[in-house]
């Protein structure tokens, strides 16, 4: 019976973290998780360059650089997204990182932060906020996407 | 919620000599509600609440949303009603505007009916709020 990455129980969650500088973050406790999160999407994309011969019926293709990011949407937490340090992270709020264009080391935890847990990572800049509110709704929610620069690299806790 | 739609219906109706507002329940008396023994006189009822996730997050704290549903009852005479009986429905259904009702959704609407000689307004109150 395969086993699927269950997030429903509060132990797997799949969890964002952020963190600053230049390193790829070593630990689940560097920097912070991002809170209230409605959904997640690993974007890795992979470029396809296509063309076609007249001895053949059909294309050909040859990869080219990929182009990955993170999509998100989330509920605007006031302890954490317009705050000049989250907690005593160090680590900005989402608002300041995407206005001051700061270069953010990331994970996406499939199923928690325990060990064996899987994860992607990598780095970005956080890009495409937009928050929203209406009034049959009237919690402020955002759309973030942090724009990859280089690889995503896959580990386990 | 009962409460606060007390006190703005209380206000709504402050100018309408021929109708009162009872702190009471709705209870039953004898078999009879005590809005058809008292006519012309407004109860409220206790609060229904229910609660589900408005917006579910993936670590579990959910922006909840409160549903609160109260009724009001008013009973007149059938046969002839009150001369200010149009103010005072108007005047109960403004309420879900007043200031401590409105929220991010109020609704009011109401049903009436007649039973030998008393007509009774049955208004439903229908009032959200979320919890974060």
């Amino acid at each position: 019976m395969p086993t699927y990455y269950n997030t429903s129980p509060p132990g797997t969650r799949a969890v964002l973290q952020l963190s600053t500088g230049t390193t790829a973050i070593a630990s689940t406790t560097t920097g912070y998780q991002v809170a209230a999160l409605q959904n997640i999407t690993v974007n890795n994309n992979v470029g396809i360059f296509n063309w076609t011969q007249l001895d053949s019926f059909s294309q050909y293709s040859l990869p080219t650089p990929a182009t990955n990011s993170i999509a998100a949407n989330l509920v605007l937490d006031s302890s954490t997204y317009f705050v000049s340090t989250v907690g005593t992270s160090g680590v900005p709020g989402i608002n300041a990182l995407s206005n001051n264009a700061t270069l953010v080391q990331f994970r996406v935890y499939f199923d928690g932060v325990r060990t064996g847990s899987r994860y992607v990572a990598g780095q970005g800049y956080i890009t495409a906020l937009a928050p929203t509110v209406n009034p049959t709704a009237p919690v402020w929610v955002t759309p973030v996407t942090i724009a990859v620069d280089g690889d995503l690299t896959a580990g386990a806790v | 919620m009962r409460t606060e739609l007390l006190s703005a219906i209380t206000t709504a109706i402050s100018t309408l000599t021929q109708f009162a507002v009872s702190s009471e329940l709705p209870w039953e008396q004898n078999g009879m509600p005590l809005y058809r023994k008292n006519m012309k006189k407004i109860y409220v009822s206790p609060d229904v609440l229910t609660q589900s996730a408005l917006i579910p997050t993936l670590d579990h704290v959910n922006v909840l949303e409160n549903n609160t549903v109260n009724q009001v009852f008013l009973s007149v005479d059938a046969k002839n009603n009150p001369t200010q009986l149009p103010q005072a429905i108007a005047a109960i259904l403004s309420a879900r505007d007043r200031t401590g009702i409105v929220n991010f959704v109020t609704e009011a609407d109401y049903t009436q009916e007649t039973s030998e000689d008393v007509l009774t307004y049955t208004f439903e109150f229908r009032l959200n709020s979320i919890t974060t």
